[in-house]
């Protein structure tokens, strides 16, 4: 089976063992690669025994844990966390997926998404002006933003944002997909970006689960090369269905 | 006596797809024995890439066989290139017409040459390169990478004559090969192209990975008879292919009959050290997009040996640190902090000791351990600071 299908088919595939004394290549290409997490005041209610932000915070851990088993990701991806609340704040700037350590997030405040999406976009754009500076090959960047609400500042210069990088197609700087989790404005996020996705229950690691291999698919791709995204998994649902 | 060789093949990225290889190639002796190659990259979106790079070979080669100037003089040449992509564009442009589809899904890349045993005369469009082995034993890069202003998307021979680059290159070439970005990325990582105080020069700043560049065009070791030729342009092309069992030493052996003609005793040495972390093989494996390289090596050609420091292996720690430090500043906040305030120091050392330049005589001696001492800095290492 090949390396893409082996991810499709829902399997992260199996790590090369090589041991890389050093650098695996001298002229690897970066992604970027940013979480979007709400951490307003209703991520910290009850989903079963544990909160939503403690489901959160274990998923992220296990993201790391999940791509490192791809030799691809694990040397092409960089990684940077940004939360919105009362504000927007950067948890974690960029760093290699290998360095990146998981945050512990709270949950507290409003909804600030507006604030949250254009930091996020002026952080990816940024990171690929730097790569093209230093003559890097870099794929289009990708931002997920998971959210359990809808905004409560202004989104209008977002959504206007998303729309553009969206019209560019394939020659985007990046990629926008809005994860729903229960409790989401779903109406709202199917306006604010072409790709959405939603899970059926507070399962953030299947949603990370399926984050971590859509990622995989693109790094082991050449960056010229359109990539999809990994098959959905049983509880998550794609709106609209042609993205 | 010029060694030619030539081949397409498909990346990893589209075999994964199942597309086909979009890169073409062309190769004709003139009956003067003068060659002309050509290679092309259709591109990769477009839906019909691989008609239109092997239209653009073979009809450039086949206009310039037929148009070559009776007397072969460089100004007609070079206009006769010029001609040559025209009509190879107009042609694209019939087919496209007559299949009833826009021109853009024919686009391609076309680098095409015209070389004597010394000299080229070239025509250049896209992102691929044409890339020269000089008499002095140096690798250059004859050609610019044409890309957009996103730096990924390319500049297609659609383009037109502003964008289109024709000329010739007069210095000796030993050596000369005509690539595609699948194998100019693997010749080229981003990682030699660094410029900066901070950044080592590699093999005379070029840019190009020295083994990789030598391998493919270098005419040392050419075998004379036509069956070890034979074999050798299979093993270019295996090399080239880096399917992930290739057997190394087939790539090491050539290369070491190479050094040893550079780098007398120390040939052995430059190939272990390759050998340790084998870049010039991941390099061609990790670059995943279709490959060509057409090859005209003058197997009379002489050639200089550069220092033995030219073929030694890049610092690939060192780079990669550099562009780490670059990339990740706040995993070397510490690090930065103390150059930050060493810096600052510096600073106000060089500020002191310029106001202390200033204050002496023209024709006064500074008295040594005075001006000099309480800014801690003599003359001598102000200058140097200053540089």
């Amino acid at each position: 089976m090949s390396f893409l299908n082996q991810i499709k088919k829902g399997a992260f595939p199996e790590r090369n063992e090589q041991v890389y004394d050093g650098i695996r290549n001298p002229n690897e290409p970066h992604l970027a690669f940013l979480l979007l997490l709400d951490t307003s005041t209703s991520m910290g209610d009850s989903a079963g025994i544990k909160t939503k932000i403690q489901l959160l915070n274990e998923a992220i851990a296990r993201l790391k844990a999940e791509m490192m088993m791809d030799e691809f990701a694990a040397a092409r991806v960089d990684i940077a966390v940004v939360e919105f609340n009362d504000g927007a704040r950067v948890v974690c700037d960029w760093v290699p997926l290998s360095q990146f350590q998981a945050p512990v997030l709270e949950a507290r405040g409003m909804t600030a998404m507006g604030e949250g999406g254009n930091l996020a976009i002026d952080m990816v754009k940024e990171r690929r002006r730097f790569y093209k500076q230093m003559g890097t090959p870099s794929y289009q960047g990708h931002i997920f933003m998971i959210t359990d609400g809808g905004p409560t500042d202004d989104t209008t210069a977002l959504a206007d944002r998303i729309e553009y990088e969206e019209s560019k197609g394939e020659h985007g700087k990046l990629k926008w997909i809005s994860c729903a989790v229960p409790g989401a404005n779903e109406q709202f996020l199917s306006k604010l970006s072409k790709r959405k996705v939603a899970v059926e229950t507070n399962n953030f690691g299947s949603l990370f689960n399926w984050i971590g291999k859509s990622l995989c698919i693109v790094s082991a791709s050449d960056v010229d090369d359109k990539t999809g995204f990994a098959e959905f998994n049983d509880d998550m649902r794609r709106i609209p269905d042609d993205w | 006596m010029i060694f030619d060789y030539g081949f397409s093949i498909a990346g990893q990225s589209h075999l994964q797809m199942d597309k086909p290889c979009q890169d073409a190639y062309c190769i004709r002796q003139l009956e003067n024995g003068w060659f002309v190659g050509a290679a092309a990259d259709g591109v990769g979106s477009r839906a019909n890439a691989e008609e239109g790079s092997a239209l653009a070979v073979k009809t450039s080669v086949d206009f310039v066989c037929d148009c070559m100037p009776y007397d072969y003089s460089i100004i007609s040449m070079k206009s006769m290139l010029r001609t040559a992509l025209n009509h190879t564009m107009k042609t694209i442009i019939r087919h496209a017409e007559a299949r009833e589809l826009p021109v853009e899904n024919f686009d391609t890349t076309l680098s095409l040459v015209i070389y004597d045993g010394k000299r080229i005369i070239y025509a250049h469009s896209g992102d691929g390169a044409i890339i020269g082995l000089t008499a002095f034993g140096e690798l250059i890069e004859i050609t610019k990478r044409q890309k957009a202003e996103d730096g990924i998307s390319l500049i297609p021979l659609r383009a037109g004559y502003k964008a289109w680059e024709i000329d010739t290159y007069e210095e000796e070439l030993a050596g000369v090969i005509i690539v595609t970005d699948g194998v100019l990325d693997a010749m080229s990582p981003y990682l030699l192209k660094m410029r900066g105080d901070d950044v080592p020069e590699y093999a005379g700043g070029q840019g190009l990975y020295v083994p990789i560049g030598t391998f493919l065009a270098d005419p040392s070791g050419v075998p004379e008879d036509e069956e070890g030729r034979v074999v050798l342009r299979e093993r270019l092309e295996a090399y080239v292919t880096a399917d992930m069992d290739y057997d190394s030493e087939f790539f090491y052996e050539r290369l070491q009959e190479i050094y040893r003609s550079r780098a007398g005793e120390q040939a052995d040495e430059l190939i272990a050290e390759l050998k340790k972390y084998n870049y010039p093989i991941s390099l061609m494996q990790g670059s995943q997009d279709d490959k060509t390289v057409v090859g005209f090596l003058n197997t009379d050609a002489g050639i200089e040996a550069q220092p033995a420091s030219y073929y030694k292996d890049a610092d690939w720690i060192a780079y990669q640190a550099i562009w780490d430090r670059k990339a990740y500043p706040g995993l070397y906040a510490e690090e930065n902090q103390e150059k930050a305030v060493k810096e600052v120091k510096t600073g106000s050392r060089i500020i002191k000791w310029m106001k202390n330049f200033t204050r002496l005589e023209p024709a006064a001696e500074a008295e040594p351990g005075k001006d000099g001492e309480d800014c801690g800095v003599s003359a001598d290492e102000g200058s140097d600071l200053l540089q």
